[in-house]
């Protein structure tokens, strides 16, 4: 080999050291950023980062050792906005991705991968399945996307899947470990039908809180003992909607579970039953239905309701979400010893309770009750009430005069619904830790054009502007040559 | 005696370009067509879709960028190869670093000069409807790396042969796997998936679209950009000794 050969080997080499050395180092960079990532959010609302919450929720799903795959089907091809909802889902997923390594995500098409849809049971277009082991949460295209109304004929597309899509990670991640009965046999709402039924919403909803419901006759279901008694696994008991009233055997039974602890929640209704047992705590439900001036027709029944401060509405309140409730039962309060009642909802000055014809709803001083009135209270028994005397401090009971608020009717009307009901079954259980805010919702930003108009942003994003490109680069060209 | 300094180097490489660029129709084509094409995808998207953003012609504007810019970067070696200028310019004491960056940071202007009339697409948007200016800022952010990597690659290509046509074809050759990529991504297992999405500048530009700037994607097309300059260097310096 001679020196000129020698030579170029030598420098080659070096060359191709040098470029494999930088090859290197960019692949490292990259990777170290990857692992080391930092994002800066530049949109104007946030919302192309995760809310605060469901980072929390991913922080925890990294901090475990479970992994939870998310298998989000895309829209049914129909029009435009099947894309947008399909790309909306995808980004949603890669941030998300993005935050935990033990999430796995995944986008299928449902028209091309049927066998992915089969070996999962899905069976319709945006169904988003989140799983981990042998648990599992389907959520539904509804629950993902709402229609806005905007100006005369407009409909907004609002996204509103990180929420529930967080919900169902901390569904397939928690112990179940909180059993609540739901109270039958006087004329309570069935919460457990999953077809087209009422309240599908709250069903999803105490699943997605990771409570395992029971629905309990207490006179049908009896202990072993055969007595009419609670069950002693129960976290809490709730009554939505009894229309009759309550046995005295069931009443008594009531009082024993509170004097043990226990945790009540009532859904109550104007004209439905009341348990005796509010008595004693100074709850009383009153004739009537709260109504309120500021309210005008068709939606006289729906007072606006204002947040008090508690543990439950803290977060709606700093969210400004509100709650809405149809048709609610007005409570009055009476201070005992031992009771502490703090309000949740209730109206301003200009609700008031209604006690004549619902049909011409006109405040009468003389036979309505003013407002303030209270729609919603939390009571906490302590020492030296009856209930606390077995030593078993902390009994629990949440009264609200309304239960369709938590129907499916009324649970998507209002912002603050669903978190107002699963913050109040949180409080009942003693979760008070897992408060829970309002899903945000990410709207989609768009442009309305008419006919016209889309001529026009035609004639000028692919006539005017490549134009005004040609003429100036001509110009600059005969200028240069010119000279 | 001392040859000029790198800045002023590649302050005299580039006006150069810039004055080869402007007077030949190259870059008025270049720019004519690149609007025309990227204005065809805007209104699609705004029509189609009915979203105030380039979110849905982001992938499309990568890939008209992808066969494009191969054509305004591919003569930059080749074509001083062929008309022997290259060993002259190799003489001079400017150094292969400074040339290269000078003819990159060329290509960057002209592509600075596209984006500054693609801005017009934003315009249109917030004239009828209400367009997030954050997102439709990174989103040209986006654009704008998107044409620093694709100008790197074209160089490269352009340094291999002295042939202008292989030079663009080989360039997007080069760049096609990545725009693949994401293509591929849902059509492949799922164990596949991470090493697509790290592949595919699609996946990197998604982020911008939505009006987040990543580290991890920002330098992703930064390393990109650096390696292809690199062997571009490497490769022009290696006409010195083959």
């Amino acid at each position: 080999m001679n020196a000129g050969w020698g030579r170029r080997l030598a420098t080659g080499a070096n060359g191709l050291l040098v470029a494999l050395f930088g090859l290197g180092l960019a692949v490292g960079t990259t990777l170290l950023a990857e692992r080391y990532r930092w994002r800066l959010d530049l949109s104007e609302d946030g919302s192309a980062s995760v809310a605060p919450e469901t980072d929390g929720t991913l922080r925890r799903l990294s901090a475990g050792d479970q992994r939870v795959t998310i298998t989000a089907f895309s829209a049914q091809r129909k029009d435009a906005e099947s894309f947008v909802r399909d790309r909306m889902m995808r980004d949603l997923l890669r941030e998300m991705d993005l935050r935990s390594d033990n999430l796995e995500t995944r986008f299928v098409d449902f028209d091309r991968d049927r066998l992915t849809a089969e070996a999962l049971g899905v069976d319709r277009y945006g169904t988003v399945v989140v799983a981990s082991a042998d648990d599992r949460v389907d959520l539904i295209d509804r629950e993902m996307f709402r229609h806005k109304r905007g100006e005369g004929k407009e409909r907004h597309l609002d996204f509103v899947g990180e929420a529930p899509i967080a919900a169902a990670i901390e569904q397939v991640l928690a112990k179940r470990s909180f059993k609540i009965y739901s109270l039958a046999g006087h004329g309570e709402h069935e919460i457990f039908d999953r077809g087209l039924g009422e309240w599908k919403g709250l069903a999803n909803l105490i699943d997605a809180q990771g409570f395992v419901v029971k629905t309990i006759d207490l006179l049908r279901d009896r202990s072993e003992s055969g007595a009419v008694a609670v069950p002693d696994d129960a976290a809490a008991v709730i009554l939505l909607g009894p229309k009759r009233q309550l046995g005295a055997a069931e009443e008594e039974a009531l009082r024993d579970y509170l004097l043990r602890g226990g945790r009540v929640g009532l859904y109550l209704d104007p004209g439905g039953a009341v348990p005796r047992l509010l008595d004693e705590v100074g709850v009383a439900v009153v004739e009537g239905v709260v109504l309120d001036r500021e309210v005008i027709r068709p939606f006289v029944d729906r007072p606006l309701l204002r947040y008090r401060s508690h543990a439950i509405t803290a977060a709606l309140a700093e969210d400004d979400a509100a709650t809405v409730v149809s048709r609610a039962a007005p409570l009055a309060l009476t201070t005992l010893e031992g009771v502490d009642v703090a309000p949740l909802l209730q109206t301003s000055r200009t609700g008031w309770v209604e006690r004549g014809d619902l049909r011409q709803p006109v405040y009468d001083p003389g036979v309505d009750r003013e407002g303030p009135v209270d729609v919603a209270v939390a009571v906490t028994v302590r020492a030296p009430h009856a209930w606390a005397r077995g030593g078993k401090a902390g009994a629990r009971v949440l009264v609200v005069g309304d239960s369709d608020l938590a129907s499916d009717e009324v649970l998507g009307e209002g912002p603050g619904n669903p978190t107002f009901v699963a913050n109040g079954l949180r409080w009942l259980v003693g979760a008070d830790d897992r408060m829970g805010r309002v899903g945000r919702a990410s709207p989609v930003r768009r442009v309305a054009l008419t006919e016209g108009q889309l001529v026009t942003l035609r004639a000028v994003a692919m006539g005017a502007v490549p134009f005004a490109a040609l003429v100036l680069g001509l110009g600059i060209l005969a200028m240069r040559r010119r000279r | 005696m001392t040859g000029p300094s790198l800045t002023a180097s590649i302050h005299a490489v580039l006006l150069k370009e810039l004055r080869v660029l402007f007077l030949s129709p190259l870059a008025t084509v270049f720019l004519a067509g690149c609007l025309m094409l990227g204005g065809l995808f805007f209104t699609l998207g705004v029509s189609l879709t009915g979203e105030a953003s380039l979110r849905n012609m982001m992938p499309n504007l990568g890939a008209m960028l992808l066969f494009t810019l191969p054509l305004l970067t591919m003569r930059a070696y080749s074509e001083e190869e062929r008309s022997g200028t290259l060993e002259l310019l190799m003489t001079v004491p400017v150094g292969p670093l400074a040339i290269l960056l000078g003819k990159w940071l060329a290509s960057m202007v002209l592509c600075s000069v596209f984006l500054a009339f693609a801005t017009s697409w934003g315009w249109l948007l917030a004239v009828w409807g209400d367009p997030d200016l954050g997102v439709l800022a990174t989103s040209y952010l986006g654009l704008g790396l998107c044409c620093g990597a694709f100008s790197a690659v074209g160089l490269f290509a352009s340094s291999l042969t002295r042939d202008q046509m292989v030079a663009g074809v080989l360039a997007v050759c080069f760049l096609l796997p990545s725009w693949l990529a994401g293509a591929a991504r849902d059509l492949t297992p799922a164990a596949w998936q991470p090493v697509l999405d790290r592949l595919s500048f699609t996946e990197h530009l998604r982020g911008f679209a939505r009006g987040v700037v990543d580290t991890a994607d920002v330098l992703w097309f930064v390393a990109f950009t650096c390696v292809f300059l690199l062997f571009t260097w490497q490769s022009v310096e290696s006409r010195r000794w083959r």
